[in-house]
Parts: C-alpha cells; sequence; structure tokens
C-alpha cells in the first residue's frame, strides 16, 4: 500500500459522517491542494461540501448494474440532473464504476446538459472523473464567473 | 467515414430559415430540438453551443426531447422537469421571411 501523501489543501469540518468513498475523494482533493469544507446539514442527509470556497455537490457513480453505454450514460445524467438540485457546480467520482470510459461520460454529460439547457441552465459547472480520463463542462454564459 | 464537424453559425442558419418557411408549425422546433439532442450526445458540438442554439427554438416537443436525453423512467419520476424551461429564459425569435 503506497503510502499516504500529506494534506495540502485545508480541511474544515469532519470526515467522520462521509462514506468511505467520499472521505477517500475528499482526501484526494486535499492532497491535490485544494481547500475542502464538510458542512454538515442533518442527522439524515449528505453533508454540503465547499471545493475552494465553492459550493459544489460530490456524487460517487460505482454501482450501476446495466454497463452498457446506454446505460451508464443514463446512470450518470441521472446523477448529475439529481445533483444540480443541490449545487451548480458537480463533481462525479465514476472511477470505481465498472465499464465506464471517458467516452462514456462524455456521453452522460452531454445528456445532462442537453436536459439542463432545457429546463433552466442551473448547471454551472461539470466534472466527472472517469477510470481514463476526466470529462468537464462549463457554461459560457452563466452571468457570474467563479475564477 | 469523415465526420465534418458543423459550424455552429451553419446551424443556426439552417433553423432560422426553417421556422421563418414554417411559421407556427410546433414540429419544426420539435424536431430541432431532438436534431440538437443528438449532436450533443454524441460529441458533435458542445454544451455552450447547444444552449445557444436551443434557445433560438420554441417551446415544442419538451417532454419528448427529455425523455431521449435522460429516459422516460426518469422524466416520469420527476415531473417537475415537464414543465421545460421558464418562459423568461427563452429570447425572442426574430422571424425573417427568406426568399425563394
Amino acid at each position: 500500500m503506497p503510502p499516504i501523501e500529506p494534506a495540502k489543501g485545508k480541511l474544515t469540518g469532519s470526515l467522520d459522517d462521509l462514506t468511505l468513498d467520499e472521505a477517500e475523494f475528499v482526501q484526494e482533493l486535499l492532497a491535490r491542494g485544494r481547500d475542502v469544507a464538510v458542512i454538515p446539514i442533518g442527522p439524515s442527509r449528505t453533508p454540503d461540501f465547499r471545493v475552494d470556497g465553492i459550493a459544489t455537490e460530490l456524487k460517487m457513480l460505482a454501482g450501476v448494474v446495466n454497463q452498457t453505454p446506454d446505460g451508464l450514460s443514463s446512470a450518470l445524467s441521472s446523477r448529475i440532473m439529481d445533483a444540480r438540485s443541490q449545487a451548480d457546480t458537480v463533481i462525479v467520482d465514476a472511477r470505481k464504476q465498472p465499464g465506464m470510459t471517458q467516452a462514456i461520460a462524455q456521453r452522460g454529460v452531454g445528456r445532462a446538459v442537453g436536459a439542463d439547457n432545457r429546463t433552466g441552465k442551473r448547471l454551472y459547472d461539470v466534472t466527472v472523473l472517469a477510470p481514463d480520463g476526466v470529462v468537464s463542462f462549463r457554461r459560457r454564459e452563466h452571468g457570474r464567473d467563479h475564477s | 467515414m469523415a465526420v465534418i464537424i458543423p459550424e455552429e453559425a451553419e446551424l443556426r442558419s439552417r433553423i432560422l430559415a426553417h421556422l421563418a418557411s414554417r411559421p407556427g408549425n410546433p414540429y419544426v422546433g420539435a424536431v430541432w430540438s431532438g436534431y440538437l439532442a443528438g449532436l450533443l450526445e454524441w460529441g458533435v458540438i458542445d454544451g455552450n453551443v447547444h444552449s445557444r442554439l436551443s434557445d433560438l427554438l420554441p417551446m415544442a416537443g419538451e417532454s419528448e426531447t427529455l425523455d431521449v436525453m435522460l429516459g422516460p423512467d426518469y422524466v416520469d419520476a420527476h415531473p417537475e422537469l415537464r414543465t421545460g424551461a421558464r418562459p423568461e429564459q427563452r429570447r425572442p425569435v426574430r422571424i425573417v421571411p427568406t426568399s425563394a
């Protein structure tokens, strides 16, 4: 087992209420120098996150049974659409999803962004981590810029 | 097979010309909505181009387009999606008759 890199980013809050996958992902963000705040919001709900000060919805995708390209891209688009009600910045970690590829992730992001474009344009920034690469979308007409 | 990536301006011109040639026909907007959904899913256009071109379209076929993109089961489970985009979000489309 490789040694755990010391955290470079700043963690605010506790990892205790996170799932193992979520906690690992937060540790990875910290190791990459991102500041992460974990904000507990209630006993039965997943905590909110702020990454570098930006409200961010973190989602994991790992247990999709239908591993056809249609099934995986559909599951991803659903996950993104679900996330947009929580935050306009969404990160989906799909690296542990069997069958997922960057190309399929691109399809899933396209399906979600297309639906979002027709239903309110609430998504601003979407990032999907696939086993073989990263797919991202950033809206350029949102009227604000996080950077 | 060679893939030719369409320019946004070309698609915009075709959409506006089609809308102008069939004023009031809701199927024109619905067909283009599905057409653009396909181009986006298969990576021919990006999400920002899709957004701008979709804004040209009248409200028609919204639910069916969402069915294509998200699947009917997801849309049925989220009836709030069927209300479509807020009307104020759409830019007015100026229909310019095309010459024959």
